[in-house]
C-alpha cells in the first residue's frame, strides 16, 4: 500500500515539476522558420536596403526585375535553393527547382533559373516545391486602400493588371506610411520600378487600378 | 467633348438639416472641372499620313481616354448647387445613386461609341469595377491621356493595328487615404475595326507598363 501511494506521490510531483517548468519556460513549437531555415526578418532587411537601388555588385538588375529582386530577398532570408546551375543545366525552365548562379560574384553575370526571375514561375515553385510553401490567403481589387489583414512580413504578393495573368510580385517587410504618398498600412518594396515601403496595393502609383488584381500569399 | 460630359443633376431636393453625406457633394462641387486634359500627340513617325490613317489615330486615342476616364465622376454644376446648405442623409444619398447612375449611362453610351468586339465586354467590365469601387468610398475624380508617342499605324482595309506609347493618368480620391494622381506609360497594341458607317473603334487592346513607369 505505502508503495503504491509513494508512486502516485512521485507521479504527482513529476506533474507539479512539469506544469512549473512550463511556466517558466515557454513551451518550444517548432517554426516554419527553425524548419526551413527562413527567416522574414531578414529578407525584408535585405528588401529594405536595396529597394530603391539594385545590389549590382552581387546581381544583375533585369529591366523587369521584380522577380529577380524578391528572389535575393528570399535567399537573403536563408529560402533554400532547389537544383543548380551545374546539376540542372541552363536555361532550367523547371519549376521544381530555384537557383541563381553568380561564376565571379561581384561580377555583373548571373544564371538563374525561371522560377528566380519570372513572377508567375516563382509562385508555381513556392505553391508546390518550395519549403516552406506558401498558401493562398485571398486576392483584392486593385482599388483596394485598407490596410490588409491575413499577411505578415516577409509575405509575397503577385499583381494581374489587366486580367491576362499575374506578371508582379513584391514583398510585404512591414506597416506604416507610405514616404512617398502618404498611405497608412502594409507596405511593401519592389523592384522594375523601385519602391522602398509602397502602400501594399499600389493604389497611389496604378492608372490601371480598375483592370487589376492582386493575389495575397503567406508562408506556411 | 467636354461640354458633353457634364453631368445634369436634375430634381434634386434641397433640405435643410445636418447631413452626413454632404462633405461628398461639396467635395465634387469643389473638384476641378470635367474636361478632359488636352490631349498632345508626339511628332508622328509614321510614314502615310493620309486620311485614313489620321482617322485611325484619332479613334485610337479617343478610345484610350476613354479607357482611362471611364468611371469619372464629373461633379454637379454649381449652379445647381448654389443655394444649397445641407441635404438629408436620405436626399444625399440619393443624390450620390443619381450621380453614378449617371455616370454609368455616360460611360456605356461613350464605351458603346469607341470600342467592339471584346475589348467592349473588357471596358464595361473595368467600368463597372470603378462604380462599384466608387459606391465603398472612393472617388475617381479624373482620368485621360497626356502624350500619344505612335511606333507604327498599319491601315488593311477595314482593320488597323496601332502600336503607341500611351502615358495616361487616373485622379483618385479615397476616403480614408491622401488624393493620388498615378500616371503611367502603357506600351499599347491596339487593333481598329471599321464599321460600315466609316466610324474607327477599338476591338483590341494590350498593353504592358513600359518598364520603370509602372506601378
Amino acid at each position: 500500500m505505502r508503495s503504491i501511494r509513494r508512486a502516485r506521490d512521485l507521479r504527482k510531483a513529476a506533474l507539479v515539476s512539469l506544469v512549473a517548468m512550463a511556466a517558466v519556460c515557454p513551451p518550444v513549437v517548432p517554426s516554419a522558420q527553425a524548419v526551413t531555415g527562413y527567416a522574414p526578418a531578414n529578407a525584408a532587411a535585405y528588401a529594405d536596403k536595396w529597394a530603391k537601388n539594385a545590389n549590382t555588385g552581387t546581381y544583375i538588375a533585369y529591366s523587369d526585375d521584380c522577380t529577380n529582386f524578391v528572389s535575393q530577398a528570399l535567399k537573403a532570408g536563408g529560402y533554400k535553393q532547389v537544383g543548380s546551375f551545374s546539376a540542372s543545366g541552363w536555361p532550367d525552365t523547371s519549376t521544381a527547382h530555384w537557383w541563381v548562379y553568380l561564376p565571379s560574384a561581384p561580377s555583373p553575370i548571373q544564371y538563374n533559373s525561371n522560377t528566380w526571375s519570372v513572377a508567375t514561375e516563382l509562385r508555381n515553385f513556392l505553391l508546390h516545391t518550395g519549403k516552406p510553401p506558401i498558401k493562398p490567403v485571398g486576392s483584392v481589387p486593385g482599388s483596394t486602400t485598407r490596410q490588409l489583414s491575413g499577411i505578415k512580413q516577409g509575405d509575397l504578393l503577385w499583381y494581374d493588371w489587366n486580367n491576362t495573368g499575374v506578371s508582379h510580385v513584391t514583398i510585404q517587410v512591414g506597416n506604416g506610411t507610405d514616404p512617398d504618398k502618404g498611405y497608412v498600412g502594409n507596405y511593401i518594396d519592389e523592384h522594375t520600378s523601385n519602391r522602398y515601403h509602397a502602400f501594399w496595393s499600389l493604389y497611389p502609383y496604378n492608372s490601371q487600378w480598375k483592370t487589376t488584381k492582386i493575389y495575397l500569399y503567406t508562408f506556411q | 467633348m467636354s461640354a458633353s460630359r457634364s453631368l445634369k443633376v436634375l430634381g434634386i431636393t434641397v433640405v435643410v438639416g445636418l447631413l452626413a453625406a454632404l462633405p461628398f457633394v461639396l467635395r465634387h462641387a469643389d473638384s476641378k472641372g470635367a474636361t478632359l486634359r488636352t490631349l498632345s500627340t508626339a511628332a508622328d513617325p509614321t510614314p502615310s499620313s493620309d486620311a485614313s490613317t489620321s482617322a485611325v489615330e484619332q479613334a485610337f486615342e479617343q478610345a484610350m481616354v476613354q479607357h482611362q476616364h471611364s468611371g469619372v465622376l464629373t461633379p454637379p454644376e454649381i449652379s445647381q448647387l448654389t443655394n444649397l446648405t445641407s441635404l438629408t442623409k436620405t436626399a444625399a444619398a440619393a443624390l450620390r445613386t443619381n450621380i453614378l447612375k449617371q455616370v454609368q449611362t455616360r460611360d456605356l453610351a461613350l464605351t458603346r461609341k469607341y470600342f467592339t468586339g471584346s475589348q467592349y465586354n473588357k471596358e464595361r467590365w473595368s467600368l463597372n469595377r470603378a462604380i462599384k469601387a466608387e459606391r465603398t468610398g472612393l472617388i475617381v475624380a479624373d482620368g485621360g491621356v497626356t502624350n500619344v508617342d505612335y511606333s507604327s499605324v498599319v491601315v488593311d482595309g477595314k482593320s488597323a493595328t496601332v502600336t503607341a506609347a500611351v502615358t495616361v493618368y487616373s485622379e483618385l480620391r479615397p476616403l480614408n487615404q491622401p488624393a493620388a494622381t498615378p500616371s503611367n506609360v502603357l506600351l499599347a497594341t491596339a487593333t481598329m475595326q471599321k464599321d460600315i458607317l466609316g466610324r474607327w473603334r477599338m476591338s483590341k487592346l494590350d498593353w504592358t507598363f513600359e518598364p520603370g513607369t509602372g506601378p
